[in-house]
C-alpha cells in the first residue's frame, strides 16, 4: 500500500545548528502514527517543514505520492494536510461556530463571496454544527473562544482542522498543558476520530502513556535524528530509545 | 444559528436614519447641513478605511492618497471632460481603485508597523506628484473652479449646487457605501478578514491565500476613499494638496479610535464627534488640534473601545444579563 506521507533525507539548518538532520520515514495511510523525542528533538521543526511553515534546506516531501516539498501552508491546507499547534492556535475575538465557519469557507473556496451572508449558507451551517457536535462542544457555539476553558480551545483547534477534511492531520503535542481529565477527554477523541473517519493522524506527544496506548506505530527523534521506529511494544524494549530518554521517563 | 444582527430591529434602525438624514435639511440651518455633509463624506472616508484597520487589522497611514487620487480626477474630469457627476464620481473612484491596487500589490506583504510605514512612504509620495505636477493637478494651488452641473437630462435635471442638495447627494452615497460595506463585513469574505485579524498564521494554515484577500480589502477600501474624495473635492468645488497630507491620513485613524474600530458605525460616530469637537473649539481659538489632544487622551482612556464601541458593549452586557444570553458577535 502506498504511504499517504514519504519523506526522505528531510534536513533543516538554523544558522550553523541542524534541527532536523537528514530524517526520511513514511507514514501508512490510516495507522495511527506518533513522532516522539525529548524536548528540542525536532519534532515541532519537522511538522513545520511538513506543513509549510518553512522550506526543508533540503530532502523531499511526498503526500500520496505528490510533492510538496517548499510550497507555501494554504496550498499545503488544500492539497489535504491539516495541523494543530503546540501552542493553541485559535480566532480568540470569534465565536466558536465562527472559528469552524472561517476554516470551512476556507475548505470550500468560498472566501471570494463578497456579499453573501455566511450564516445563510445551509450547507456551511449543517456541517458546522456535526463538528461540534463531535467535538461535545455544541452548548458553547456562540460563545467568543476567548472565554473557553484551556481543554476547550484546544478542541477548538481540532475543530478548525476538521473543517478542513484533510485527509493527514498532524497534531503537535494535542494534549500539552491540559489536565489529565482533559488529556483523557482528547486522547479517547482521537482515537474514536481515527476508527470513525478515513483520516490518518500522525500526532507528537511528551506524554508517553497517551502514545503508547492510542498509536500502532512510532518514531523516535533524538537531536534531529531518527533513532528509532516500530511498533509501541518495540519501542519500548528498544535500547537505544531507553537511552534517550535516560532509563526513567519511558516507564508508563 | 441565531444570527448576528436582528433583523427587524435593523430594518428600523435603517428606516430611521433614512428619515432623519431626510427631514434634517428642513429643520437646521445652512451651516450645520454644511457640517453634517462633511460628516457624512469623512463617515465615507472613515468606514473604508475601517473595512482594513477594524476588519482586516491593516493600520494603513497612507488613505488619504485614494481619498486625493478620487478628489483630483473627479475635479479633472468635470473641469476639463465633461459636465457628469456621476461619471465623473465613479471615474474618480476608479482611478483610486486601480491606485490602491498597485500600493496594495507592494504594501499587504507586510504586516503591523512595516505596513503602516510603507502605506504613509505612498502617501508621501502621491503627495509630492500633485504637488509637482503642476500642468495636470494645478500644483499647490490645486484644481479649482469646479461648477456642479445640474443631475439629470434637461428637462428632468435638479439643481445639485445649494447647500441642501448637494447635503442629498452626501447622503444618498453615504448610505449606499454603509450598505455595501456592511454586507462586505458580514459575508463570508468577511468572517475571512476578521480571521486574518485575529489570527494570520491560523488562516493561511485552513488554507488562505492572505495576501490575496489583504489586497482585495485594500482595493475595496481604496474604491470608497476614492468615492468620499470625489464627493469632497465637489463640496469644496476644488481639489488641492492638503486631501493628500500625511495629516489628512492620519484623520480616519483618529475617527476610527475615537468611535470604535470594532463596531462598523464606530467611525462615523468618530466623525460626528471630531467635527463637533472642532467646530464648538474654533469658535474660541485658532490652535484647535491641541485642545482636541486635550479631549482626545481622557476619551481614548475612558472609552477603549472607542465611544460607540464601548457604548454599546456596555448595553449588550446589559442585555445579556437580563437575557441569560451567551457573548455574542461584536462585529455588527
Ligand atoms: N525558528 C527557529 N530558529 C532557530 N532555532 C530553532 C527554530 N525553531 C526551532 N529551533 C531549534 O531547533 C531545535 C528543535 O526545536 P523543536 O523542533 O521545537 O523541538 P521539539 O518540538 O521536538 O521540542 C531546538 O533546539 C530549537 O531551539
Ligand atoms: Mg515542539
Amino acid at each position: 500500500m502506498t504511504p499517504i506521507l514519504e519523506v526522505k533525507h528531510l534536513t533543516r539548518n538554523f544558522g550553523g545548528f541542524q534541527a532536523v538532520s537528514d530524517v526520511s520515514l513514511s507514514v501508512t495511510t490510516g495507522e495511527l502514527t506518533a513522532l516522539i523525542g525529548p524536548n528540542g528533538a525536532g519534532k515541532t521543526t519537522f511538522y513545520n517543514m511538513l506543513s509549510g511553515k518553512f522550506p526543508p534546506s533540503s530532502g523531499t516531501i511526498l503526500f500520496e505520492g505528490k510533492d510538496i516539498t517548499g510550497l507555501p501552508p494554504y496550498k499545503i491546507a488544500h492539497t489535504g494536510i491539516g495541523r494543530s499547534f503546540q501552542i493553541t492556535n485559535i480566532f480568540s475575538r470569534m465565536t466558536v461556530r465562527q472559528n469552524i465557519l472561517s476554516a470551512l469557507i476556507a475548505h470550500y473556496g468560498k472566501g471570494a463571496s463578497l456579499f453573501s451572508p455566511y450564516w445563510r449558507d445551509a450547507k456551511l451551517i449543517r456541517e458546522t454544527d456535526a463538528i461540534l457536535a463531535q467535538l461535545g462542544l455544541s452548548e458553547f457555539s456562540d460563545v467568543e473562544t476567548r472565554y473557553l476553558a484551556y481543554g476547550d480551545k484546544r478542541l477548538v483547534e481540532i475543530g478548525i482542522v476538521l473543517a478542513n477534511y484533510p485527509r493527514l492531520i498532524l497534531l503537535d503535542e494535542p494534549t500539552a498543558g491540559m489536565t489529565p481529565e482533559e488529556t483523557e477527554r482528547m486522547t479517547a477523541l482521537i482515537q474514536r476520530l481515527a476508527d470513525e473517519t478515513k483520516t490518518t493522524f500522525f500526532l507528537t506527544e511528551h506524554d508517553m502513556k497517551v502514545v503508547f496506548s492510542v498509536s500502532r506505530k512510532i518514531f523516535v527523534l533524538h537531536q534531529g535524528q531518527l533513532l528509532a521506529q516500530g511498533t509501541p511494544q518495540e519501542i519500548r524494549e528498544n535500547r537505544k530509545v531507553k537511552e534517550a530518554y535516560l532509563g526513567g521517563s519511558l516507564d508508563t | 444559528m441565531p444570527r448576528p444582527e436582528n433583523k427587524r430591529r435593523e430594518i428600523i434602525i435603517w428606516i430611521g436614519t433614512l428619515v432623519i438624514l431626510g427631514l434634517l435639511p428642513l429643520i437646521i440651518n445652512t451651516y450645520i447641513t454644511m457640517l453634517i455633509t462633511e460628516i457624512l463624506i469623512m463617515g465615507i472616508f472613515a468606514l473604508s478605511f475601517n473595512l482594513l484597520f477594524g476588519y482586516g487589522g491593516l493600520l494603513s497611514f497612507g488613505h488619504a492618497a485614494f481619498f486625493g487620487v478620487g478628489g483630483y480626477v473627479t475635479a479633472f474630469l468635470l473641469i476639463n471632460a465633461f459636465p457628469s457627476v456621476p461619471a465623473a464620481l465613479i471615474m474618480g473612484s476608479l482611478a483610486a481603485m486601480l491606485a490602491a491596487l498597485v500600493v496594495g500589490y507592494f504594501s499587504v506583504r507586510l504586516d503591523e508597523i512595516y505596513f503602516a510605514i510603507l502605506t504613509l512612504g505612498f502617501g508621501m509620495m502621491f503627495y509630492a506628484l500633485v504637488h509637482q505636477w503642476r500642468s495636470v493637478t494645478g500644483g499647490s494651488d490645486g484644481l479649482t473652479g469646479i461648477v456642479l452641473p445640474p443631475l439629470g437630462i434637461a428637462p428632468f435635471s435638479v439643481e445639485i449646487s445649494s447647500p441642501r442638495a448637494f447635503y442629498y447627494i452626501a447622503a444618498f452615497f453615504f448610505l449606499i457605501t454603509a450598505f455595501i460595506l456592511l454586507k462586505i463585513v458580514r459575508s463570508s469574505f468577511g468572517l475571512i478578514l476578521l480571521s486574518i485579524r485575529e489570527n494570520k498564521e491560523r488562516t493561511t494554515f485552513t488554507g488562505i491565500n492572505i495576501r490575496a484577500y489583504r489586497l482585495s480589502a485594500f482595493v475595496i477600501a481604496g474604491l470608497f476613499a476614492g468615492l468620499a474624495g470625489g464627493l469632497f473635492a465637489l463640496f469644496d468645488r476644488m481639489a488641492s494638496p492638503s486631501m493628500m497630507h500625511w495629516t489628512a491620513s492620519a484623520e480616519p485613524v483618529l475617527m476610527t479610535i475615537l468611535g470604535g474600530a470594532h463596531v462598523f458605525l464606530g467611525p462615523v460616530a468618530g466623525a460626528v464627534l471630531f467635527f463637533f469637537i472642532e467646530h464648538f473649539i474654533t469658535k474660541f481659538t485658532d490652535v484647535w488640534m491641541i485642545f482636541l489632544g486635550a479631549i482626545l487622551i481622557p476619551l481614548v482612556i475612558f472609552f477603549p473601545e472607542g465611544v460607540l464601541g464601548t457604548l454599546l458593549a456596555g448595553k449588550r452586557r446589559g442585555r445579556k444579563i437580563k437575557n441569560g444570553e451567551g457573548p455574542d458577535d461584536t462585529h455588527s
